[in-house]
């Protein structure tokens, strides 16, 4: 019932703004790094996203937030293609990272997915040891130098906080160790390979609530050298790290602009709502 | 009223598992209380003396080795079909594809037919072939036998490898060759078990390997010569009219039963220590 009010609303609004992926202001950027253009996915002839246009600036966090089953997960991993092996999902439109369509014809998506660094809802650690694990990245892209292995998994496990936890057990088992830890390396995993953006995928809903501040200290920290685009579930997560903000509503992506904007002065009625907690 | 059903339902559940261990434990009394006092260092260093049916002397090293060998070129060979074949149906088709229900179908089929069935059919490859009955035989029939056990057993944890284990590996910018790789390693303590499986099923069965590896006193040495096996060393003692031998035939159950304990731990161990976790 509450939903049918909302999407009534939500018609008679559009209505009356044309333009329906909210006009994106970014001023102080010189080029976004993604972006995405008219995308529409559909699973099945079930419409999941319409008309995605959306732009992720650079070197920065950009939390796509919005109610269950709105299209926020479908969204992130198609900037990601890992919707390729469902033959039952439809993909038109385009995505461009660095001005490349990753949906092009003759685009690698191994080598767009070295791109970009996904982070899970629950930590996935490969079964292996800790130092395998980062490792594993940079060795399948042809770096088999020890010296330069050990660098790398050094400098990313201090990136994320946890080579004094670990340095003297690198060998053993990374599924030993506690789940906020295990989401920190699989962050370090994903940096290993030199991403530009990092796709984080509600990364903190597993984990306690200090384990949960780590990780969004950190995504503060690496947004200095990385593009990060998080979709969160919990607006105060948002609230608290996002310097952009995409609210998504049934498939279409109803707001965009800076977190100060959207959270103290939404345009959209919907997004007003959803902010003031009205639904979740 | 509740409470009592509980009552009952849990003293139902004691006394099933209770009936189950005492007939494990019947079983093994039997066989080591028979078995025991035939059992000496003969009976696992030497190879029998005076024929196998009618033998008091010497022992079954014929039998053991025959078995060792027989298991073992057949979990490689089967190792070698089911892997790929598990690993295909799971992780390059997608799980639940038609393709993939067909391949799984026909090996609930095989896994269905009889040990008798494999065993005649191993005869007929052999008559085929012009071989006459032989170790070769043998391990074609009995690989045939485990093979779905490996298959089936393989494919029910590759179900369990988490998506999103899956799809980490693929966003480090992994080939799907790469990922099935990674995919292997986290099920190494399931196929271990898979195994295990089929060695304990292999090792005892002596259907399949009547009409095919035959009966001898003496080791192979080559894969073209008959070979003697546990089971029907078990079978033919067993069948004597002599109760000596009679005897000797639980020696041989106990160790065939020791065989497949010794077998399990050991697998379960290494493959403990490479996975590094536990099973």
């Amino acid at each position: 019932m509450e939903t049918n009010l909302y999407s009534y609303q939500f018609r008679t609004e559009s209505d009356a703004v044309p333009q329906r992926s909210a006009p994106i202001k970014l001023t102080k950027l010189s080029f976004p790094l993604l972006r995405v253009i008219d995308l529409n996915v559909s699973i099945q002839d079930k419409q999941i996203l319409k008309d995605i246009n959306l732009q992720i600036p650079e070197k920065s966090i950009t939390c796509i937030i919005g109610p269950s089953g709105c299209g926020k997960t479908t969204l992130l991993r198609s900037l990601n293609r890992l919707h390729d092996d469902n033959a039952d999902i439809n993909i038109t439109g385009s995505v461009l990272v660095d001005n490349e369509d990753i949906y092009g014809k003759n685009v690698e998506v191994t080598h767009i997915r070295k791109k970009m660094g996904l982070l899970a809802q629950r930590p996935t650690v490969l079964p292996m040891s800790i130092f395998e694990n980062v490792a594993y990245g940079p060795r399948i892209h042809g770096i088999r130098d020890k010296r330069k292995l050990y660098g790398i998994v050094k400098n990313q496990l201090e990136a994320v906080g946890l080579w004094e936890e670990v340095k003297d057990r690198l060998k053993s088992p990374a599924i030993r160790l506690s789940i906020g830890q295990q989401q920190r390396l699989c962050l370090a995993r994903g940096l290993a390979v030199s991403p530009e953006i990092i796709l984080g995928d509600e990364a903190t809903s597993a984990l306690d609530p200090i384990a949960t501040t780590k990780i969004e200290q950190l995504f503060v920290s690496l947004k200095k050298e990385y593009s990060i685009v998080l979709v969160t579930h919990t607006l105060r997560q948002a609230r608290r790290i996002a310097d952009y903000v995409a609210f998504m509503y049934m498939g279409e992506l109803i707001e965009f602009g800076s977190a100060t904007e959207i959270f103290t002065n939404p345009k959209h009625q919907l997004t007003r709502d959803y902010i003031g907690g009205s639904f979740s | 009223m509740r409470k009592l059903e509980e009552q009952i339902m849990k003293a139902l559940m004691l006394l099933a598992s209770a009936i189950i261990m005492l007939i494990l434990g019947f079983i093994l009394w039997k066989i080591i209380s028979k078995g025991l006092p035939s059992l000496n260092w003969d009976m696992v260093t030497k190879t029998p003396s005076g024929g196998f049916y009618l033998g008091k002397e010497g022992g079954i090293l014929n039998a053991i080795m025959g078995s060792l060998m027989l298991i073992t070129c057949s979990v490689v060979i089967s190792i070698l079909l089911s892997l790929p074949v598990a690993l295909y149906i799971n992780f390059i088709l997608h799980r639940k594809s038609r393709a993939s229900g067909i391949i799984r179908f026909a090996f609930d089929i095989m896994f269905g037919i009889p040990s008798i069935v494999y065993g005649a059919f191993g005869f007929m490859v052999m008559m085929y072939l012009g071989l006459q009955a032989s170790l070769l035989g043998g391990i074609i029939a009995v690989s045939l036998l485990i093979m779905p056990i490996m298959v089936r057993s393989i494919d029910e944890v590759a179900g369990q490898v988490p998506r999103e284990l899956l799809e980490a590996t693929l966003s480090l910018g992994a080939t799907r060759y790469e990922m099935v790789k990674i995919a292997a390693r986290q099920i190494t303590p399931g196929i271990t078990t898979a195994i295990l499986l089929s060695v304990g099923r292999g090792i005892g069965d002596a259907a399949t390997v009547m009409l095919t590896a035959g009966f001898t006193d003496s080791i192979p040495t080559s894969l073209l010569q008959p070979a003697a096996t546990l089971p029907l060393a078990i079978f033919f003692q067993l069948s004597s009219p002599v109760e000596e031998v009679q005897n000797r035939a639980y020696s041989s159950a106990l160790i065939l039963t020791i065989i497949i304990l010794i077998l399990s731990f050991t697998t379960r161990y290494i493959s403990r220590k490479m996975s590094g976790s536990k099973i």
